[in-house]
């Protein structure tokens, strides 16, 4: 496999406290009409991270991906790349790499034509651009490929030459948006490796877009989720899942259930006649996140208790989904053990536990 | 169901197109009628005129017709659409006459042009403008750029516009861009654009007679001439044969060049 680094064709390394991070982005905003997109993101992109935006449709994600790229206009706020400011730089003077959902290869030109266009922009001579290209096809596994049209290609064929022409001139920063979107499932995870890996081996630094909570949890060093044109959470996937920072987090990332409850001065909380003791500083009305997983049959000393109806179950092979109705709260899901198996009939009235230390305490 | 359109595919294309060239070669002098075509300096005239300036329409309808087609594909607010698309089409529901007439006020020893260039202070007395070859070019002009519109714009429906983004994202310059990227891509809407101007545009009788004058004889006119002034009828048919085959020509060669697929594209 053919070693390429990142830094090799990359601009200057400024050195000092700049070098870790590539871009930095400061309170930036976006108004279509009097419709605000992006209200004000803060955003330092760490030199070698992969990091994602995550979020649902509408929040905004491919526009700040759109805008760093220099394809649309900001209508405030601060870019810097590596601390050069390129908020008025068109996009072809940024350099930066892009992948896009619908590939966008050029029809009229072979995969390594394709491939060798950045290097050809960039005035690089036959040799070296003929060398690159066969390197590249080589870490997409595409090499016998060169001389064919993008539409003779399969659409996982074609994001790998999209991705080899975004890395072939080693961007400072490479933007993904949701490239494996038009792809079926068992592509989407062999192509999920694959940038992994190339990720490993080149070192860019990665700003990918995906609405797909899988496809963040497997690629990012970051992951950044975005609600109504504002990050809701910016952490590694683990912090983010575990102890997630907002309701809207815990429930679109983390799948958690969310339980209305009272904090006391104590920080001890009170929910639906159970009550156990936190580390919490909120007071007064709060939320509780539970993750499916973390409820379980057997009593617990001390953590939430919770009775319902069952509503389904589904057998997911060693687990089963346990659909359940808690009467004033709405209907919970929970993961159990799949041997488990009594007392989980439609109807049947259940009670599932939950240890205080897997409870995330959130405003409600 | 096909029978009917056969016959009258037959009896109203095929067979005049025929008949035409089977007296072009048998009444008169037969084959002689060419002869006396390409010997006659009026005739002759009128063909290097007609290609002149045929030529010159085309290069001036597919540069702006283009640009317009390009324009109508990118602009995303219905209003603005929505009076291109107006200006385009308004032109086809106006009579050639009615267009031809327009441009004789206004290009008339005392039309608005000379008019409006005397109260700039451009020129002291009024200049000829109107039956000159500018005349003609720029009525025809005028006339064709809805075709060449028409022809370009199902190419560039086309194009992804994400393409342009990719290019300029890996460092080509708007320049860049249009000739390695839009360019290659539109070329087959360009060709058929250029190829129907140009085949519409050797036929054209209306306007070199209101707007040119005696200064443009077109083939059209010589023909007409021929059959209505001089009942040279074998001449005019050995001209329209002579027409027909450049006409032809031209449009084989976009053939050859796009395919006939953008060709019909461009017709609809």
């Amino acid at each position: 496999m053919t070693q390429v680094t990142a830094t090799s064709h990359g601009a200057d390394k400024t050195g000092g406290a700049q070098d870790s991070v590539t871009l930095r982005v400061r309170d930036l905003r976006k108004s279509f009409g009097g419709n605000e997109v992006l209200r004000g993101i803060d955003l330092d992109v760490r030199t070698g991270e992969f990091l994602t935006l995550l979020g649902p449709s509408g929040s905004g994600k491919t526009t700040l991906l759109r805008i760093i790229a220099g394809f649309e206009s900001h209508t405030s706020g601060e870019m810097l790349l590596r601390g050069r400011d390129i908020a008025g730089l068109s996009p072809s003077e940024r350099g930066l790499g892009m992948v896009f959902q619908q590939y966008a290869l050029f029809p009229h030109m072979t995969v390594a034509d394709n491939v060798a266009y950045g290097l050809r922009m960039r005035g690089w001579d036959r040799g070296k651009i003929g060398k690159r290209v066969s390197e590249m096809l080589e870490i997409v596994g595409l090499p016998h490929l060169s001389g064919r049209k993008p539409r003779q290609l399969s659409g996982g064929q074609q994001q790998r030459v999209a991705f080899a022409r975004a890395l072939a001139y080693a961007p400072q920063l490479l933007l993904m948006d949701e490239p494996l979107g038009a792809l079926d499932r068992s592509l989407r995870l062999q192509l999920e490796e694959e940038i992994k890996r190339v990720h490993r081996q080149m070192g860019t630094t990665v700003i990918y877009v995906t609405h797909d909570q899988e496809e963040a949890l497997v690629l990012s060093d970051r992951i950044a989720i975005m609600e109504e044109g504002r990050f809701a959470g910016l952490d590694t996937p683990t912090a983010l899942y575990q102890r997630p920072p907002s309701t809207f987090v815990a429930k679109f990332f983390a799948n958690a259930n969310l339980i209305p409850a009272t904090a006391s001065a104590d920080g001890s909380i009170e929910c639906r006649g159970s009550a156990f003791s936190t580390q919490t500083d909120l007071r007064g009305p709060v939320s509780l996140a539970v993750r499916p997983r973390s409820l379980r049959l057997e009593p617990v000393t001390n953590g939430l208790r919770l009775s319902g109806a069952v509503v389904e179950t589904l057998l997911l092979g060693d687990d089963r989904q346990v659909k359940f109705d808690v009467p004033g709260v709405g209907p919970m899901v929970a993961l159990v053990d799949a041997r488990q198996q009594s007392e989980l009939e439609p109807g049947a009235a259940v009670t599932l536990h939950a240890p205080a230390e897997e409870i995330t305490v959130l405003e409600a | 169901m096909a029978a009917p359109l056969v016959l009258a595919i037959l009896f109203l294309v095929i067979y005049p197109l025929f008949k035409l060239v089977y007296d072009s070669l048998t009444q008169g002098d037969g084959p002689g009628n060419y002869v006396e075509a390409f010997k006659s300096s009026a005739i002759r005239k009128a063909i290097l005129m007609t290609l002149a300036q045929s030529a010159a329409v085309t290069v001036l309808s597919v540069t702006l017709g283009s640009s317009l087609a390009w324009t109508l594909r990118r602009a995303t607010r219905r209003s603005v659409t929505a009076v291109l698309w107006a200006a385009v089409l308004l032109p086809f529901w106006m009579g050639l006459v009615v267009k031809n007439y327009a441009f004789a006020l206004l290009l008339a020893r005392e039309g608005a042009v000379n008019h409006f260039l005397q109260k700039l202070g451009l020129i002291d007395q009024p200049v000829q403008l109107l039956y000159t070859a500018f005349a003609v070019v720029l009525g025809m002009t005028y006339t064709m750029i809805p075709y060449a519109v028409l022809a370009a714009y199902p190419t560039m429906t086309m194009v992804d516009v994400e393409l342009l983004n990719a290019a300029q994202g890996m460092g080509a310059s708007k320049r860049k861009t249009f000739s390695t990227v839009l360019m290659p891509l539109i070329r087959p809407g360009i060709v058929a654009s250029t190829a129907i101007v140009f085949a519409i545009s050797i036929g054209f009788y209306v306007t070199p007679v209101l707007l040119g004058g005696a200064q443009t004889p077109f083939i059209a006119t010589v023909i007409s001439d021929d059959i209505f002034t001089f009942f040279n009828y074998p001449r005019a048919a050995a001209s329209s044969v002579i027409l027909l085959v450049i006409a032809i020509s031209v449009l084989g060669l976009a053939m050859k060049a796009v395919g006939l697929k953008a060709i019909r594209g461009g017709l609809g």
